[in-house]
């Protein structure tokens, strides 16, 4: 009988999300050394902004599909991850190590003051609090009258990783944005198959029989808030090194909901489909934005066509499971 | 005799004007099934949701095995030995049966913040959540998805939920609500298996279930505690028959009397 547990017990579900994983990567490595062997800069600098907008979509994917909680503020933390390259690169701290770390911490510790307030609440007047703290951090941003009030400012120099020029190119840049991508969804599918993961992904559905089980609910929510936010402050660093600019625009609510949208697109809690959906969001918007500003028309048909079709979503649609302990 | 698992000690607690729980006092002693019974609306559910730490009552202790529980959170009394079966089927709906009784296995130990490995593939806790599937009868659905389970069967469920959290006390809150006959009789059954191992505070309504498995029962009439006995002094009393009983009392009995 014990063996037969055992085999039972075995767990092929991380083992393929794993895979889905590795291959998502591969193929934006594969697109990115494709546009460097035909040439096309163009194209290279749109596959590092794929990888970043990931980066933040994933985030917010952990945090409405595995911890149920959906915000729409997500552009707060993203926003401050850019202030914080830009502040300290003018002061000529450039490092990675430090800028990441910092980011990092700054929007934690952010987190961990504003998630508490918002998880006191659920459901609608959960969004409606984080939109409204992340409005605060857009105006905050907006009055910074030596960081370019809302101007923005240009960066001083392109961050570097222990004195090597790690992002000189924009190629450079993408590859480490796909590899920093790399760990963050790998690192993400593997959590989701933890006691933590497994916990947390019970509290979507029913809260008080988990807090029956002798888990604080809020507690595991909070460091899902916090860590989300971190996370996609990492996404903010790139962002402004990207683009070579920061601005209050990054923090604008515009931002959040897009990335609600990408989130919805690549299917809740579908990780390898938030990459996918954040490909299609920006290739839409370059491609058919050439042709008429009302691309948005085409990518909201797109998106009601995808989801009427498979009535479900676009990681669906290309055959991504949906992650988390559903063993 | 030794010392009480859960006492109750003068416990108080309205909803605005509604005195729903008047100075109630109960003891469950170790290894006992205390049934809790009373007509609708005598609050029964409210009093166990403060046993619990869903309510706090206005005044009054819960205290459990001797430590005064009445200020903690429904999950810090969980870790402590509190077992709630609730009243409406509660378990995770997408995860299956093995999955469910994972999760409550983690929520007893350290190590959910830390411990990196997949959950499902830890044979320990596989191991464990099997053993208190096997004791009511589970075993063989362990990889069902609780939401194709039968009502029945997801009753059984939170039982080995409960049950692999070695719990000091269970509250069944109405653990027989919406089963079926048949069903009934093998919950009453395999409730009856673990008495005397685990102390037990039962609320039903089955009368059957009830005089089969109460070692003393509990009348709750109107929020306040109007007997406390065993079950013939609880079923010879005039005042609970006339209160409360009647024909559910003579139907358990056999028709009789």
């Amino acid at each position: 009988m014990n063996d037969m547990n055992r085999a039972a017990v075995v767990n092929p579900a991380l083992k393929q999300d794993l895979l889905t994983g590795f291959a998502v990567i591969g193929a934006l490595f594969a697109a990115l050394a494709t546009a460097q062997i035909a040439g096309a800069p163009y194209l290279t600098s749109l596959i590092g902004r794929i990888a970043i907008t990931s980066i933040a979509a994933l985030s917010l994917s952990f945090l409405i599909g595995q911890a149920g909680l959906v915000s729409f503020g997500h552009a707060a933390p993203i926003g401050i991850g850019a202030y914080v390259a830009l502040m300290l690169a003018a002061g000529g701290t450039t490092d990675l190590s430090i800028q990441l770390s910092a980011a990092f911490i700054l929007a934690a510790l952010i987190a961990l003051i504003t998630g508490p307030i918002a998880l006191k609440t659920r459901g609608v007047t959960f969004i409606m609090l984080t939109l409204a703290f992340a409005q605060m951090f857009f105006y905050v941003a907006s009055s910074l009258v030596s960081w370019g009030g809302d101007d923005g400012m240009a960066l001083a120099q392109r961050s570097t990783l222990f004195g090597y020029q790690i992002l000189r190119t924009d190629a450079m840049l993408a590859a480490f944005s796909i590899a920093l991508l790399a760990v963050i969804l790998l690192a993400n599918t593997w959590m989701a198959h933890t006691r933590f993961g497994l916990v947390l992904k019970a509290m979507t559905e029913n809260e008080r029989r988990v807090a029956a089980n002798g888990f604080e609910v809020n507690h595991f929510l909070l460091y899902a808030f916090v860590i989300a936010a971190g996370v996609a402050a990492v996404s903010g660093v790139l962002l402004a090194n990207q683009a070579n600019y920061v601005s209050p625009a990054y923090l604008n609510w515009h931002r959040s909901g897009e990335l609600i949208v990408i989130v919805v697109l690549g299917g809740v809690g579908r990780l390898p489909g938030a990459v996918l959906a954040s490909a299609l969001v920006i290739l839409f918007e370059e491609f058919l934005g050439h042709y008429t500003e009302y691309w948005k028309l085409g990518l909201g048909l797109t998106i009601v066509a995808i989801v009427l079709l498979r009535g479900r979503d676009l990681g669906a649609f290309f055959g991504v499971r949906n992650q988390g302990a559903r063993p | 005799m030794s010392d009480p698992v859960l006492e109750l000690e003068h416990l108080q607690m309205h909803f605005g004007a509604l005195h729903v729980t008047r100075d109630v006092s109960i003891e469950v002693r170790p290894g006992e099934v205390h049934a809790l019974i009373g007509p609708n609306g005598a609050g029964k559910t409210t009093l166990i949701s403060q046993i619990s730490g869903q309510l706090q009552p206005h005044s009054g202790s819960v205290i459990l095995a001797g430590e005064n529980i009445t200020q903690l959170s429904v999950a810090e009394r969980a870790r402590r030995g509190l077992s709630r079966v609730f009243q409406i089927s509660n378990v995770i709906q997408s995860y299956s049966a093995l999955a469910n009784v994972v999760l409550a296995i983690i929520g007893t130990e350290d190590g959910v913040w830390w411990r990196w490995r997949p959950a499902l593939s830890d044979t320990s806790l596989a191991d464990r959540a099997m053993n208190a599937l096997a004791q009511v009868g589970l075993a063989d659905k362990a990889q069902s998805i609780a939401s194709d389970l039968s009502y029945g069967e997801r009753r059984a469920l939170e039982l080995a939920i409960t049950l692999a959290q070695n719990p000091r006390l269970l509250l069944l809150d109405e653990p027989m609500a919406g089963v079926g006959r048949e069903e009934s009789g093998a919950l009453t059954k395999l409730l009856a298996s673990l008495k005397g191992r685990v102390s037990m505070l039962l609320i039903e309504h089955d009368m059957n279930a009830v005089f089969a498995l109460a070692d003393r029962l509990t009348v709750l009439i109107g929020g306040a505690v109007a007997l406390t006995g065993p079950p013939a002094e609880i079923k010879a009393s005039p005042l609970v028959r006339q209160a409360y009983l009647g024909e559910e009392i003579q139907a358990a009995t056999g028709g009789a009397a």
